[in-house]
């Protein structure tokens, strides 16, 4: 289910050098294209939206889009590849989340006051995002949004046709929930 | 405590991290890139031939065309023998009764001096003609002269043959036209629960064929409405003008071959409800076609004319343009524009019967009423052309004339 990135063939080469490689229209570098974001996006999609079935969807449909518009992409740097291919991820799951009516944005989480931060390095990254992906949609889309697409609050609140002061609500409830998830995994995980 | 203060370090703890990808992703992602580039190959190659098959037709029209020799006539002195180059028309001269067309006694540079002997052109009882061959003034008004030669041509024998027909000179007209289409709106609904229901893709598509389609049309949006609640789905079709420019080359007498491009747009509008959420597409598709017609001349004065033409067209898809409002519980949340290409091409046959009429020695107006019906396929986009398949249209046009 889990697993840091490991050595995927294409994984060597630079980001320009794989763009060049699919943009080829060879059937080994549209696979290394793939093989080198599928395991990533899997997680970013994921973060979003937890049903498998609905992931596969969702990542059929980005990757096609991906492949369609490899030759309109604009290099600019390490980094911008990947940045791209997230950003429609992200966009397909919230159309998906959108429109599939599962945001409802209620505030049934307990109001959990935060004393102090949670020691994150005593956390495996997979152990998180299973508490991220934990918490209810409404919850976990502001969150995602606010601390993986770094968008304010203004700006989720025009995505998601919600108002300013719910998405900040939303993102307190969040936080705190996961604060408190991760000190008490720390905590049995330390006994 | 600052809205951001461990959050921060999530994106960078989770930089790397991976999930292993939904089993059978790739052979699914697979699914939706292959046949895309297959179609849009199959359409290049389909151009190609078509282009190649028009080139070979009018190569081999150029090659293989009949080529009148000037009938060379020479006279053997003394001897009052004519042989003919031209192997089916004899001449006969008078009180000369025999000919021998194989023993070609030849003296170059003779001229030919026949006085008062007018070619006589045998029928089907051509050897008792070559003794009782009627006087000149006998046969002179009644019958057709080849153009370009004295001889006579007798209606119904194999000398009306192309072998003997002077070739026409190839024609060629240029026209530029623009078609409108009568009942230019369709319109259909479609209603369903928990079925993906893309906007413009028909129902009855195979999941694997609705979801790269779905990815096509970049109506990802629509495409989830169905899952959890039941929606509804109104569509209009629009056929907008079409513009051509087309090149007809005139071969035997009236008969021709026309070509050229036909630009076409096709508007869809969607309307997709699904409880207190709905969707607003517009989606306009750009299809470039190529005609393959055959036209006839059918009457022909020095103003008017009236041409009649048939054939098939193939179309294909160059642009699209999709623009959807989303309303999330009946309010607006904003706008999205896909320019991703949604490839599709279209066969169709086409008629029509012009009416033209000359505005001087290079030009004419034209107008065109005709019928076209593009023939149902595999594909899962709905448009004009697969919701109104069949129709009638007006065509007003100029065509340059060389």
């Amino acid at each position: 289910m889990k697993g840091n990135s490991s050595s995927r063939p294409g994984n060597e080469l630079t980001e320009l050098e794989l763009l060049k490689f699919a943009r080829s229209g060879d059937s080994d570098g549209i696979r290394s294209f793939y093989e080198r974001y599928a395991g990533y996006l899997t997680a970013v999609c994921s973060r979003y939206v937890v049903d498998r079935s609905d992931v596969k969807d969702i990542l059929q449909e980005a990757f096609v889009k991906i492949f369609q518009r490899l030759d309109q992409f604009e290099f600019r740097g390490e980094g911008s590849v990947k940045a791209w291919v997230t950003r429609i991820v992200v966009n397909d799951s919230l159309s998906f989340l959108r429109t599939s009516s599962r945001l409802t944005f209620v505030d049934d989480l307990p109001d959990v006051p935060e004393d102090d931060e949670p020691s994150l390095p005593k956390v495996p990254p997979a152990v998180i995002q299973e508490m991220i992906k934990a918490l209810p949609d409404g919850y976990r889309t502001v969150f995602n949004l606010y601390v993986f697409e770094n968008k304010s609050h203004k700006e989720i609140a025009s995505l998601l046709g919600i108002k300013e002061d719910s998405s900040a609500s939303q993102f307190f409830r969040a936080r705190a929930t996961l604060a408190k998830n991760i000190k008490e995994y720390i905590k049995e995980h330390e006994q | 405590m600052s809205n951001k203060d461990w959050t921060d370090k999530l994106p960078g703890l989770l930089e790397g991290y991976t999930e292993a990808e939904p089993e059978g992703l790739w052979d699914a992602v697979q699914a939706g890139v292959a046949p895309k580039k297959r179609r849009i190959a199959a359409a290049w190659w389909w151009t190609a031939g078509g282009i190649l098959a028009a080139a070979a037709a009018i190569a081999l029209f150029v090659l293989l065309r009949p080529v009148t020799p000037e009938p060379s006539v020479t006279v053997v002195p003394g001897n009052a023998l004519a042989v003919v180059d031209e192997p089916v028309v004899d001449v006969v001269i008078p009180d000369t009764p025999v000919v021998i067309p194989d023993t070609p006694a030849v003296i170059p540079d003779t001229p030919v001096v026949i006085p008062d002997t007018p070619a006589v052109i045998p029928g089907p009882d051509r050897e008792s003609h070559t003794k009782d061959t009627p006087a000149k003034d006998e046969m002179a008004d009644e019958e057709p002269v080849i153009p370009g030669t004295s001889s006579p041509l007798i209606p119904g024998s194999d000398l009306e043959s192309p072998a003997t027909r002077k070739p026409l000179p190839i024609k060629v007209q240029i026209s530029l036209s623009t078609t409108g289409y009568m009942g230019q709106l369709a319109q259909s609904s479609s209603a369903s629960v928990g079925l993906p229901t893309t906007p413009g893709m028909r129902l009855s598509a195979a999941p694997a064929t609705k979801s790269t389609a779905g990815i096509g049309n970049g109506s990802t949006i629509l495409m989830m409405l169905g899952r959890n609640k039941a929606s509804t789905t109104d569509a209009t079709h629009k056929q907008s003008a079409r513009f051509a420019l087309g090149v007809r080359i005139g071969l035997y007498g009236p008969w021709g071959v026309e070509s050229g491009i036909v630009s076409s747009t096709l508007t869809s509008e969607f309307t997709s409800r699904a409880g207190s959420n709905s969707d607003f597409t517009t989606r306009t598709i750009r299809y470039l076609g190529i005609p393959m017609y055959a036209s006839y001349n059918l009457y022909q004065t020095k103003r008017i004319g009236i041409m009649l033409n048939a054939g098939p067209m193939y179309e294909f898809s160059r642009k699209t343009n999709t623009v959807k409002q989303i309303f999330i519980d009946n309010k607006w949340t904003g706008e999205t524009t896909d320019k991703t290409l949604y490839d599709d091409s279209k066969w169709s046959m086409n008629l029509g019967a012009a009416l033209q009429l000359r505005t001087g020695k290079h030009g004419a107006l034209y107008v065109q009423p005709g019928f076209s019906y593009h023939f149902p396929d595999n594909s899962t986009l709905e448009t004009f052309y697969t919701a109104h398949p069949a129709a009638f249209s007006i065509t007003l046009g100029y065509n340059f004339l060389f």
